[in-house]
Parts: structure tokens; C-alpha cells; sequence
């Protein structure tokens, strides 16, 4: 049958819980959890970086630039030199990322133009700039002006017509070529048509569609799209920032420069197109890598992955690439490269991207990398990475993996942590979490493959330090401490020994426990109570002083003083100690007494209690007074004991015969148990068992005969010795026999087997005493048997060196003739022992009255 | 506060009897229904010492049960929280038999068997040491819970000799474990669920050497009331000879929630 343990079903309820948080947690891309998880990928992107092999260059316009050739924004013509300069360098493509949303206002060229139109003859342009010169054959565009303080409408002079002087012609031929020296946009547009291989910039405003159609894109614009098919999820825009008509019409290609950082600001992916009225852009690095790679840009394949040629490269959502980052991409000053510093080799047949690094001038990014890292590297990675596959993707079967590890973590957490022992528990799941991380890491290293192995490394440590701490709490809880917690069970244990009787014990218990504490001084006042009821007076003493090396209690003092007076006056002594005390009175007038008898003098000591000689002093009778010795008890018997003895007093009490000493009284006093009976002059037939102070057969005969008659009034009452020998059997002066101890003697049985009860003396028990059965009238006539044995012949019918071979011997062994021992025993008497001494109950003498009839016969 | 839970009622009555050979009872049992615990104890030891080894044990038991206890040590993860608590109350009992034996010469070597049963709402918590036994009666059946702690049962499941060979054993009433005979010493614990209509029977080797398993069940069935079983089954042990001390204890379980008790006897039913 199987066992469901509560425990188990908690942990597990437990493991379910944080497994589907965890699954959750994972669906929805919980914003914190994600923030972790980016963390991850960042230490994963580190381990990926290699040096890179692309054919990409960057002239980075960068600080030591902008010291060496001005404050930017530099001239126009400076960058058209640069862009000349790399086209004789025969470079593949430039990637020229710079904006030029708006005309090149400058000031010079304004005024040059003025002096020749002055020359000319034609109206002078007073408000600076606004109106372009007409020979120059550009359109008149408006557009936002650079200085913020002028106004936006045209003005035309009225032309004043102005005679030419001789001479100018020179001056106005010059003044040409200053113009055409200073008009950078047409500089630079030259320069961008003649090599027919850059690529330009555009910026957008990402936000919601406005919802207009591209109609009215410009031709270059839409050149440089394709559309988007419905259900695109391509990042949207709401506004476009092209370059100027100029260049852009002469571009080789145009793409845009947006940077879409994720939620923490780390720049980890691009999106590769973006969506602007239903157009799709394309970035600035895939522009260049297309034109590099002589792909047009309408032959791109959307899907999963955007397709070209045989370029896959797998994008993540919205159309976005993750950007695996390398190191070594060359990176040389605009400064440098001016001054031809920078080997033309370095250049040819590459993609060559001048960005703008310097602080300040373009917004400086953080990769998982690096941090300040300029925009143009970044393009440079994408480019890099297009060209050379090196791709992190997020694979589709991605997600299924994850979701089924948190499946497999939640239920390794709610099902078999709960099974294992601490230790092992600890090692399995750090073999699993190392396992896993190190796969989804190797996999990302080596193959890019991103998978997101925060949610189920989470399970597993949350899950498991939930379910740890659950367990330890729990065993907490129950288990307190070790100092508090033996206290309690001294406390019990001492309250259950003295329960049973066991004070001695329950006083070392008690000990242990805090005697400051007023319920510990409590239990011990109780045990000293108790002490003092079975007249252990010094240990009750004892105890009472142990209350009062803390302090005080109830009434402790006067006891210790009364209970140590007491044992000087005391007659019985203290219980324990002396046991030759005697019973000498200090003072006279205080008579000791046991109930109604006084107490004259100490008899003697027998095997049961001391035997003192009393008076009963309302007849003036002597008495024997026999008492209880409670220190021969273990005292935790005694309350049994005194209530056998009481019992067993009482039922011989009742006893009327000759042969049997008659009791007169029983009772209690200060605890000692007392039975007063007749007091006997004489003394037992113990003597007489000896071999050379043998009785005449005659008087054996007699005297056993006497005992057969005192069992059999006895046992015709209910009442069985259970210790029949020479001790109990008394001889008094005149010869009257008298069986003493009636049943007390089964009172002071002391010595019991595993088998059952037996008592008294061994050497007299019957068969079945020994073996521990229930004993009636015919047990006492084996003893007698024994006795009678013994006094005819000086020996005992059953010995043995050890009581088990004693036992056995008056079990299974047969006596030996007594003849062996006697020769002159009458020959009449031999089937009397031996019928008394069968082990069979049945064959035995059934009644003590034929016993005697028995043995009287033997007389004649 | 009824450590049953309202869910299951104990009505149990309990007999000692010194038996037809033997003259003084070294057996002790203890019983609690509200408390859901019962107690049967078997002791051993020379100069009568047996008897206080069972009833100190008994009293430690109760004493705990009783008191307010909370400690446990050594929390076995294995078992339910009451089944430690019951562990920890033998593990005590057997500390005070133990300590009392070594404190002096005439309880030295004394010793007991226990066999104590836990009801806690409707799981019952089983602990013995020894050769009295946990009965369960369900069905019609009888099932004997505890495995004796004794060396004839060893036999019997090492198949040297048979069950009936080992009634007739002369090495029948020797154990292979006691309580209080060493210091640290562990008892057998089993967890059980009960229903309603299941009966409790525990009892020491004076009445199962003495009444077939058959018999008793015959008896209990028969007997609706607890008290009058125990009075037959001492009363057929005597019969039957009465070698040694008798205790028996009789437990019915009756279920307050019948249709709950139905629906986990039906699940039961998948678990066997």
C-alpha cells in the first residue's frame, strides 16, 4: 500500500506554483526577469567576439581630427576631397554617414555671388543667402534656414543696371571660381556622382503612421524602397530626413541610420528595414553591403529571414538583426587619412564608412561589448557581419526548448527535490544549472544560437531554495532547542520515576532542571513529600536543601530543622543508613509506639523485618510486634508489598489452631506495616536440622505431624503457606509446635525468574513453584516433605551449587533414599517421604489430615 | 482539541489479566480515545522488575501524550509529523526503563515490549518494539500489522521453521529487541489509513499464544462492544490455558463524514 506523505503532496503543490510563475513569467517577457536575461545575452556576446575579417574599414572624423582641422561642422568640400581621395584609393563603396538634410549656408559664397551678380549687373541679394545666383544653375529651393534670425521670404532687389568697367573681367572670372570653390553642395555633389559608389544616410522618426500613402515620395526615395506587404512588423516611422535632392539623387543608394536600442539602453540589434508609409527602408549597413555585394536592393526576399542572392541573414522580430560584435575592425583618423598617413591599401576593394566618433558630435552607443561606442562601428558590425555569416539567431525551436526545460526543472524541483537528502539535492541541481548554462552558452558562442536560459536556471535556484529552506523551516519548528528541550524531558522523565516509586532517579532528574524555576522547585518539594512518606529522612533533607540553594520555598526550612531533629529521637532510625541502629530511647517519657502496642524492646531481626517485643497496654498482653523492613524493598515495590502483607495478614488473622502462631493485629503507623501476634517462647526448628543435633524419629514424627494438622486446618480455610520450613516451624518450651508466617512469608517474595513468580527459600519450594504454576495446600506438604527430610536425616532431599541446578534437581530430579543418609529410619516412614516429595501434585498427599493419619500410623 | 479532527471516532476498551499460571501481571496497557492512543505493554526482568519496566514505560508514553509536548529529535523526513512524535515519546520511554535499570541492582537487565498505535484524523501512526502485536481489523479480515521482534519470527521469515513449528518453539517468548534494554534503541514504525468500521486490536504474546488470529477475529466481530470483546478474548485465553499475562486492547473507528470516507475507500481501492 503506498504511502502519501504530507509532506510530499506541500512540496509538490509548491513546485507546481513556482513552475507555472516561472511559465508565465516567460510568455509575458516579464520586464525585470528580461532585464536579467539581456544580462546574460551581454556576457554571452562577450564570449563571441572575434576579430574580424570583413572588408570594411571606418575613417572615423574623431577628436584629434577635430583639433587639427577646425571646429565642425567642417566644409562641405573637406569631405568631397575625402570621398575623391578614397575613389583613387579605389575603394568599393563609401558609406558616408553624415546628414545633410539641409542646404550648405555660407556666408562667403552668399557674398562672392552678390559681387558677381553686382558686376553683372543683376539685383544684389540683401538678405543674405536666400536667394541663390541663377548662373549657377541650380533650382531655387527653399528650405529651414541655419541661422535662426532670418526670415523666410524672398526678397528681390530692384535691379540697378550698373555700367562694367574695363578690368573687371578678371575679377569676375575669379570671383567664379570662388564661387565655385565655395559652394561646397555642388563640390560634394560632385564628388558623390562622380564615383557613383556612395551611399547616404536617412534618418526617420519612428512613431505611428500618419497614415498617408508615399504618393509623393520623391523618385530617389522610392528607388530606395521596397513596398511593405500587409502584416509587416517592421518598425514604423511617422517622419523622413533625407539628404538634400543634390546628393541624394546622385547617391548610389540611400539607407537609414536609426539606432533602436533595447529597454536598457544596450544597442543589440538593427532593425534592417523600417516601415515609412507603407515603404520599407533599408538600413544603412545592409544598403552598403547590398551595393558591395552588387545585389539591388528590390531583390530582396522577406520572411524569417531576408533573403538575397544567397545571402539568409535570420532576423529576430520587426525585422531586426542581432548584432554579433567583433573586435579589429580597422579604425583609422579622418586626420590620418588626409594626410595620407593611412596606406591606400587599406581601402581598395572595401566598404569604407566615415563616421563621425568625437564627443559631442554623434550620439555615442553601449553595446554588450563596450560602452561609447560610435555609430559607425556599429554599422560596421552589422556590414560584418551580413558578409560573413556570423549571425546570433534566435532559433524557432528556441522558445519550445525553454518552455520545455521549465516544464522539466518545475517538475524536478516539485518531485524529486522534496526526495533527496540536502547534500545530494544541492549537487544534482548545480549539475543541472552548470549543464545548462554551459549548453545554452557553448550553443551561443559557437553557433549563435540565442537561447534564453534565464527562465529555467531561475526555476531551478528559486524552486530549490524554496523547497531547502521550506524543509529546514519546517524541521525547525518542531525541533527546539536542545537546551530547552532536555529540561522538558528531565522534567518528564523525573515526574514519571517517581511516579513508579523510582525517587532516587526522579531526584537525579529533577537535578538537571533550573532550580530557579518555581515549577522546578515544585516537582522537587513534591519529591521531598514523598521522600519523607517512606521515611527516607535524610534524603528528603537532602532535597529540601537543594530547593534552597535557590532561594526559599513554602516552608523547606522548618522541614530540614523537624526532619533533622526528628532522626536523633527517632527509634527506627534513619531508613538506609545504620542498620545495627537500636531501639534504646533517649527519653523515657516519650514511649514509641506502632498503633496501640508499645514498643519495650527490639527481639531480634528477621528475614523479614525486625521483631520487637511490645505491650499491649489496654489488656497489659505482651505481644511480638513483627515489622515491615522497607530498606530490604525496593522501593518501588513496597506500596505492593504492604498491600500483600496487609492482605495476607488479615486472611491469617482469621486463623484459630494450635499449631499456628496467632496473630492478634495489624496495622500502619508512620509508615511502617506491623503485625502484633503471640509472643513465643522458644525458638525454631532450625537447630534441629542439624546432623548431630538431630530430634528422636518420635519426636520428628510428632512435631511434623503437628504441622500436617496446623496446614490442613490452613488450607480447609483458603489459605497456603507458600513457605514451609524448619524457620516458620517454632518449638516452644513446652514443646508445643506452632507454624508461623501464614502467607506473610509469600510477602517477601524477592527473588523472581522470567518464568514467573517464586518465593522463599528455594531449597523447600515445591516442583511447581519453581515452574512458576499456582500453588495450593498441596505445595506446602512437598515443603513439609523437605522439612521432615531434612530433620530425619541432617540433609536436605535437593541441592545444588547454583540455583538453577537446585531447581532442576527439585524438578526433575528424584531424592536420594534417606536410608543412604539414616539407616535407622523405619522402613514404614520411606513411602510417606516419598509421597510427599513427588513431583506429580496428582501423587501427591492431597490433604495434610491424611499426612497425619499417615505418620501417626507410623508411631504404633 | 480532538486530535482525531473531527473526522474519525474512537471508542476503545482495554483488559489485563494476570492469566491462569502466573501470579503477578508484568503487563501494562494505556488508552486515551480522545487523544487517539493506544498502549500495550509486556516487561521482563528478575525480581519483578518487569512490571515496572512496562508500567513506566506506559507512563512515560502517556506522560507525554498527555503534557505539552512539542519536542522532537532526530525528525525522520520518512514519516508524518505524529509518527515522530510517537517515535519521540517511545524514545523517551525507553531512556527512563534504560536509565531506571542502570540506577539500581534489582532492576538491573529489565526490560519491555511496547506496541502503540496513534490515531490522527484518519492516518494511524504504528510503533513497536517486541513481541506484542498491532492488529487491523477490516472487512472480515484480519491483519497483523507488526512484525515480532522475536527469534522463532526471524526463523519463521528466514523459512527454517514453520509458523506453527515456532508456536511450539521452546525459544518462543525470546526477543530479539526490547525496549529499556539499551540506550539507544529503535522502534518500527508504520503508517496506515483507516476508515470507518475499521477495528484496532492490540494485545501482548500472552493472548496471541494463547487465541489463533482466526478466533479473535471471530470474537471482535461478533462482540459489537469493545469493553465485552476484551472479556471474551481474556476469558478464551485463560480458557485455552493462560501461561502468561493477558492484555488486550480493542479500537473501533467510526467514521463522522460517510460520504468522504466512501470516496477514500474507493481510492484506496486504486492504491492497493
Amino acid at each position: 500500500m503506498k504511502k502519501i506523505n504530507k509532506s510530499t503532496i506541500t512540496d509538490f503543490v509548491l513546485g507546481i506554483v513556482l513552475m507555472l510563475l516561472a511559465l508565465f513569467s516567460f510568455l509575458l517577457s516579464w520586464g525585470p526577469l528580461e532585464t536579467l536575461e539581456s544580462g546574460i545575452y551581454d556576457l554571452n556576446a562577450n564570449l563571441r567576439v572575434q576579430k574580424s575579417t570583413a572588408p570594411v574599414a571606418v575613417i572615423a572624423i574623431d577628436e584629434q581630427s577635430i583639433t587639427n582641422l577646425g571646429r565642425w561642422p567642417w566644409p562641405r568640400a573637406r569631405i568631397a576631397a575625402m570621398v575623391d581621395l578614397l575613389q583613387s584609393y579605389q575603394v568599393k563603396v563609401i558609406g558616408l554617414d553624415i546628414i545633410y538634410s539641409e542646404k550648405d549656408v555660407n556666408q562667403g559664397l552668399v557674398e562672392v555671388r552678390n559681387l558677381i551678380r553686382s558686376i553683372e549687373g543683376e539685383p544684389v541679394d540683401t538678405n543674405r543667402g536666400i536667394i541663390a545666383a541663377a548662373p549657377s544653375g541650380t533650382p531655387l529651393h527653399s528650405s529651414v534656414s541655419e541661422n535662426p534670425s532670418a526670415t523666410k521670404q524672398p526678397v528681390m532687389a530692384v535691379p540697378v543696371p550698373t555700367p562694367r568697367k574695363p578690368g573687371m573681367e578678371g575679377i569676375l572670372a575669379s570671383l567664379k571660381e570662388s564661387e565655385k570653390r565655395l559652394d561646397n553642395d555642388a563640390i560634394l555633389a560632385g564628388s558623390i556622382a562622380a564615383g557613383k559608389n556612395v551611399v547616404l544616410p536617412l534618418f526617420f522618426v519612428p512613431g505611428n503612421p500618419t497614415g498617408r500613402t508615399a504618393a509623393n515620395l520623391p523618385e530617389y526615395l522610392k528607388k530606395n524602397s521596397i513596398p511593405a506587404e500587409g502584416g509587416d512588423e517592421s518598425i514604423t516611422a511617422r517622419e523622413i530626413v533625407p539628404p538634400i535632392p543634390e546628393f541624394a539623387a546622385n547617391a548610389m543608394g540611400l539607407g537609414h541610420i536609426n539606432i533602436i536600442a533595447d529597454r536598457d539602453g544596450t544597442v543589440r540589434s538593427e532593425p534592417l528595414l523600417i516601415n515609412f508609409e507603407e515603404k520599407l527602408f533599408p538600413s544603412f549597413a545592409l544598403q552598403l553591403t547590398l551595393k558591395y555585394l552588387n545585389y539591388d536592393l528590390q531583390s530582396l526576399k522577406l520572411g524569417p529571414e531576408i533573403k538575397f542572392g544567397r545571402k539568409k541573414i535570420p532576423v529576430y522580430d520587426s525585422n531586426r538583426m542581432l548584432i554579433s560584435y567583433n573586435s579589429g575592425i580597422p579604425y583609422y583618423s579622418f586626420f590620418d587619412v588626409a594626410n595620407k598617413k593611412v596606406s591606400p591599401e587599406v581601402f581598395k576593394d572595401k566598404i569604407v564608412i566615415i563616421a563621425q566618433s568625437a564627443a559631442g558630435l554623434g550620439a555615442m552607443q553601449v553595446t554588450p561589448t563596450a560602452v561609447n561606442v560610435p555609430p559607425g562601428t556599429i554599422i560596421a558590425n552589422v556590414i560584418e557581419n551580413i558578409i560573413n555569416d556570423d549571425h546570433i539567431v534566435r532559433p524557432e525551436w528556441a522558445a519550445m526548448i525553454e518552455f520545455i526545460m521549465i516544464l522539466v526543472f518545475g517538475l524536478y524541483i516539485a518531485l524529486v527535490i522534496p526526495q533527496l537528502k540536502a547534500g545530494v539535492s544541492a549537487i544534482v541541481s548545480t549539475i543541472l544549472l552548470v549543464g545548462w548554462m554551459i549548453t545554452t552558452i557553448y550553443l551561443f558562442a559557437a553557433y549563435g544560437y540565442w537561447i534564453k536560459s534565464l527562465y529555467p536556471a531561475l526555476i531551478l535556484i528559486v524552486g530549490y531554495l524554496v523547497i531547502v529552506s521550506k524543509r529546514f523551516l519546517l524541521t525547525e519548528k518542531t525541533k527546539d532547542l536542545m537546551e530547552a528541550d532536555s529540561v522538558e524531558t528531565n522534567k518528564m522523565l523525573g515526574l514519571s520515576f517517581q511516579g513508579q516509586g523510582l525517587l532516587d532517579m526522579a531526584f537525579d532528574k529533577f537535578r538537571k532542571c533550573p532550580a530557579k524555576d518555581e515549577s522546578v522547585k515544585e516537582l522537587l518539594y513534591n519529591l521531598g513529600l514523598d521522600f519523607e512518606r517512606k521515611r527516607m529522612f535524610n534524603k528528603a533533607v537532602a532535597v529540601y536543601q537543594h530547593i534552597a540553594t535557590a532561594g526559599d520555598f513554602k516552608d523547606i526550612q522548618e522541614r530540614i530543622k523537624k526532619l533533622t531533629a526528628a532522626g536523633e529521637t527517632m527509634i527506627f532510625g534513619l531508613s538506609g543508613s545504620k542498620k545495627e541502629a537500636t531501639v534504646i530511647m533517649e527519653h523515657s517519657e516519650v514511649k514509641p509506639t506502632l498503633g496501640r502496642y508499645e514498643v519495650v524492646k527490639e527481639l531480634g531481626r528477621g528475614a523479614m523485618g525486625t521483631v520487637y517485643l511490645g505491650k499491649d497496654p489496654r489488656i497489659n498482653r505482651e505481644v511480638a510486634i513483627k515489622t515491615l523492613r522497607y530498606e530490604e524493598i525496593d522501593p518501588e515495590q513496597i506500596d505492593e508489598v504492604k498491600k500483600r502483607f496487609f492482605r495476607e495478614a488479615e486472611a491469617a488473622g482469621k486463623l484459630s489452631h494450635p499449631n499456628i502462631v496467632t496473630i492478634y493485629d495489624v496495622g500502619e503507623d508512620y509508615d511502617i506495616a506491623y503485625m502484633a501476634m503471640e509472643l513465643l517462647d522458644g525458638s525454631d526448628l532450625a537447630q534441629y536440622t542439624k546432623k548431630e543435633n538431630l530430634l528422636p524419629t518420635e519426636e520428628v514424627i510428632r512435631v511434623v505431624s503437628c504441622v500436617a494438622s496446623a496446614l490442613d486446618y490452613a488450607h480447609s480455610n483458603g489459605i497456603v503457606h507458600r513457605d514451609i520450613k524448619p524457620a516458620n516451624i517454632m518449638m516452644l518450651g513446652n514443646r508445643e509446635v506452632k507454624v508461623a508466617d501464614f502467607g506473610i512469608a509469600r510477602v517477601m517474595a524477592t527473588s523472581k525468574t522470567q518464568t514467573g513468580v517464586v518465593m522463599g527459600t528455594p531449597s523447600y519450594m515445591s516442583p511447581e513453584q519453581i515452574a512458576g504454576k499456582k500453588v495450593d495446600g498441596r505445595s506446602d506438604l512437598f515443603s513439609l516433605g523437605v522439612v521432615l527430610y531434612e530433620l530425619l536425616s541432617g540433609e536436605k532431599p535437593f541441592n545444588g551449587d547454583s540455583i538453577a541446578t537446585l531447581m532442576y534437581n527439585i524438578t526433575s530430579s528424584p531424592p536420594p533414599s534417606i536410608k543412604e543418609f539414616s539407616p535407622d529410619i523405619p522402613d514404614k516412614m520411606l513411602p510417606i517421604i516419598e509421597k510427599l516429595l513427588v513431583k506429580d501434585v496428582e501423587a501427591r498427599y492431597q490433604t495434610g489430615k491424611s499426612l497425619a493419619d499417615d505418620l501417626v500410623a507410623c508411631l504404633r | 482539541m480532538s486530535a482525531l479532527g473531527g473526522l474519525m471516532n474512537l471508542t476503545a476498551s482495554g483488559k489485563t489479566d494476570v492469566g491462569m499460571v502466573r501470579s503477578n501481571n508484568e503487563d501494562s496497557f494505556f488508552l486515551d480515545e480522545k487523544l487517539g492512543l493506544l498502549v500495550v505493554a509486556d516487561g521482563m526482568g528478575g525480581h519483578a522488575s518487569g512490571e515496572t519496566a512496562s508500567s513506566l514505560a506506559v507512563n512515560v508514553i502517556k506522560d507525554y501524550f498527555q503534557g505539552t509536548q512539542k519536542k522532537i529529535r532526530d525528525y525522520d523526513r520518512r514519516y508524518s509529523e505524529p509518527t515522530n512524535r510517537l517515535n519521540q515519546a517511545i524514545r523517551l520511554a525507553n531512556q527512563a526503563v534504560f536509565e531506571a535499570a542502570q540506577g539500581s541492582l534489582h532492576l538491573k537487565g529489565m526490560g519491555t515490549t511496547i506496541a502503540a498505535v496513534l490515531l490522527t484524523g484518519n492516518q494511524l501512526s504504528i510503533a513497536h518494539i517486541g513481541d506484542s502485536r498491532v492488529y487491523l481489523i477490516r472487512a472480515g479480515n484480519i491483519d497483523q500489522l507488526t512484525d515480532d521482534h522475536s527469534i522463532v519470527n526471524e526463523q519463521v521469515k528466514r523459512e527454517f521453521i514453520t509458523k506453527e513449528q515456532a508456536a511450539h518453539s521452546e525459544m518462543k517468548n525470546i526477543l530479539t529487541k526490547a525496549l529499556g534494554i539499551r540506550e539507544d534503541m529503535q522502534a518500527d514504525l508504520d503508517e496506515l489509513t483507516v476508515f470507518g468500521n475499521d477495528i484496532l486490536f492490540l494485545c501482548s504474546d500472552g493472548l496471541s499464544n494463547m487465541v489463533t488470529d482466526e478466533d479473535v477475529l471471530d470474537i471482535i466481530c461478533s462482540m459489537k462492544e469493545p469493553a465485552a470483546a476484551c472479556d471474551e478474548l481474556v476469558y478464551t485465553a485463560n480458557n485455552n490455558g493462560g501461561k502468561d499475562n493477558i492484555t488486550v486492547i480493542v479500537g473501533r473507528i467510526q467514521s463522522n463524514r460517510k460520504w468522504y470516507s466512501t470516496l477514500l475507500k474507493f481510492m484506496e481501492l486504486f492504491r492497493r
